[in-house]
């Protein structure tokens, strides 16, 4: 983040200048774009499939789209704004191909199975260690909730599931997303409305 | 005191429609003030509004995957990596167009015309190409053995005059670089007849050859001044050549023939004629160097041209040098 207006022209001319680079062909100037933007496309992509290497799969596909069309960029919108716009696209794509392929719904146990130390443990489950010996009890209720919000995440649709992380998890406002996903405000809201009320149905029994 | 409207009172499902929003900050004043209203009059919307925030607080409570530096450098080597192999693929593509069977295979008879225009444009395009570069001067390696026939030698043009390393018997040699149907090296010393041909030949194109290679031709010829024909075309050159620095060079070269007729006459012809006074100097410093060789060759003609130039000639050098001619006293040009 740049707080300082100053710095925020600064680094706007520097990334214009980044941009052109690249746009000529200079890799490091690319190289350079990526490294200011992968930290968080990153974190989104493991947020949303709770999965390593599916994330790493939306990484990768993001910014070779990028690459590729980085030629058609024209600077009408911030570079940020163009590569987010690439990384939703890629993003509702794998939650598209994933809703058709049910049998693969398991991010957070995936996670869990595949025990990587870059991935903190779920929520529930420090809760769990943590407070063990105070509350077994609670930490085991912890950890099932944990579980159904991830199934009922997972039964959101494709756009509402992004909306859902961009909004609640990311902070993004709702005229921000609607840019990002190329659409109205109003439909942004809509799809908050319908996943929230989603989210509501299926955690009915455990409030 | 600005006085605003009061709100119409808000219905419990417009109301239910607008938590999510309300939770998430992204109410207008208006809509905000408008529900809190409602909330503050409607315990059961009160109610629900505290469960919807309960369950976003239980959402929110998830935890949040942070990727660590290892993961982030897998991904960045990753994608290097495939940006690598694109580079190299798009080489590859340009190398794989440039095979004939790339596109032939595809476009057949595309592929046979531009092969037939290539044979073509090589076929003509090469020979015209070496001609090219045995006009460059740098190339004169294209020595022609045997050496060029005299009807070659009487139609080529003279490019470049080069003395060359002294032969066997420590003559030099020149070598005369000739522009004509085929490129020419004319090697040779310089009593050669072609040689001597060529250089006479320059030599008297007066205003069509270059004056640096007029000039060259004259100092090649000089070493041949024994041979009549050159001092023939040595006196020639002194008299007709428009440029006075040659004009001037031909009379250099021919110092110490002053006895020959053809010789003295051009002297005495520069003198009286010639509007360059550096030509004229030249002639009256030669003049007077027969006169002290051989003073049997001052006869009346002489005499009276150097009578002439004494009073005549604007230049004050020709004036005291005629006058000293005369007296048979005065200063002698040293050579």
């Amino acid at each position: 983040m740049v707080g300082n207006p100053a710095e925020a022209v600064a680094k706007a001319a520097d990334e214009q200048t980044l941009v052109r680079e690249a746009q000529a062909g200079d890799r490091l100037a690319f190289e350079a774009l990526v490294r200011r933007y992968d930290r968080d496309v990153l974190r989104l992509a493991l947020n949303l499939v709770r999965h390593t290497e599916e994330a790493r799969d939306i990484y990768q596909e993001a910014f070779l789209k990028a690459y590729k069309n980085l030629h058609r960029f024209r600077f009408e919108c911030s570079f940020y704004t163009w590569l987010y716009r690439i990384v939703m696209n890629v993003c509702l794509d794998h939650l598209r191909r994933r809703a058709a392929r049910p049998e693969e719904q398991s991010p957070d146990l995936l996670l869990a199975e595949a025990g990587s130390s870059h991935v903190r443990d779920d929520f529930f489950d420090r809760q769990m260690e943590h407070r063990a010996q105070a509350n077994p009890e609670r930490s085991l209720l912890g950890k099932q909730l944990g579980q159904q919000i991830a199934a009922a995440l997972a039964d959101l649709s494709p756009r509402e599931r992004l909306v859902f992380e961009l909004r609640h998890y990311e902070g993004l406002r709702l005229r921000t997303i609607a840019e990002l996903l190329g659409t109205t405000e109003e439909t942004v809201k809509n799809s908050l409305f319908r996943a929230t009320r989603k989210l509501r149905s299926r955690l009915e029994a455990w409030r | 005191m600005n006085h605003r409207p009061p709100e119409p009172l808000m219905h419990c499902d417009a109301a239910a429609h607008r938590w999510v929003l309300y939770l998430c900050d992204e109410l207008s004043a208006t809509e905000r003030a408008a529900l809190e209203a409602h909330l503050a009059t409607c315990a059961a919307c009160a109610e629900a509004l505290a469960r919807e925030r309960a369950l976003l607080q239980s959402l929110s409570a998830r935890p949040r995957l942070e990727p660590d530096l290892r993961l982030l450098e897998q991904c960045r080597s990753r994608l290097g990596e495939t940006l690598d192999d694109l580079a190299a693929s798009a080489r590859h593509r340009w190398f794989a167009w440039l095979r004939p069977s790339s596109w032939l295979a595809v476009h057949p008879a595309l592929g046979t015309a531009l092969l037939l225009l290539l044979g073509v444009t090589v076929g003509y395009g090469v020979p015209y190409l070496f001609q090219r570069t045995v006009d460059d001067p740098v190339v004169p390696v294209l020595t022609v053995r045997p050496q060029p026939s005299e009807a070659e030698l009487l139609q080529a043009q003279v490019e470049g005059i080069h003395w060359l390393d002294t032969g066997a018997g420590g003559t030099p040699r020149v070598g005369i670089q000739l522009a004509a149907e085929r490129p020419l090296l004319l090697e040779g010393s310089p009593d050669d007849d072609s040689v001597k041909m060529v250089l006479m030949r320059l030599a008297r194109s007066f205003e069509q050859a270059d004056p640096g290679l007029r000039m060259e031709s004259l100092s090649v010829l000089g070493a041949e001044r024994d041979d009549a024909q050159v001092r023939q075309t040595l006196c020639e050159v002194a008299r007709k050549d428009r440029n006075p620095a040659i004009r001037l060079r031909a009379l250099e070269v021919l110092r110490g023939f002053e006895p020959d007729d053809t010789v003295r006459q051009t002297l005495l012809d520069r003198l009286l004629h010639d509007e360059n006074p550096g030509v004229r100097i030249e002639a009256i410093n030669s003049l007077r160097a027969l006169v002290e060789r051989a003073p049997e060759r001052l006869d009346e003609r002489l005499l009276e041209i150097f009578r002439d130039r004494m009073q005549r000639d604007p230049n004050p050098y020709i004036r005291m040098q005629s006058a000293a001619a005369l007296e048979g006293i005065g200063p002698r040009e040293v050579y």
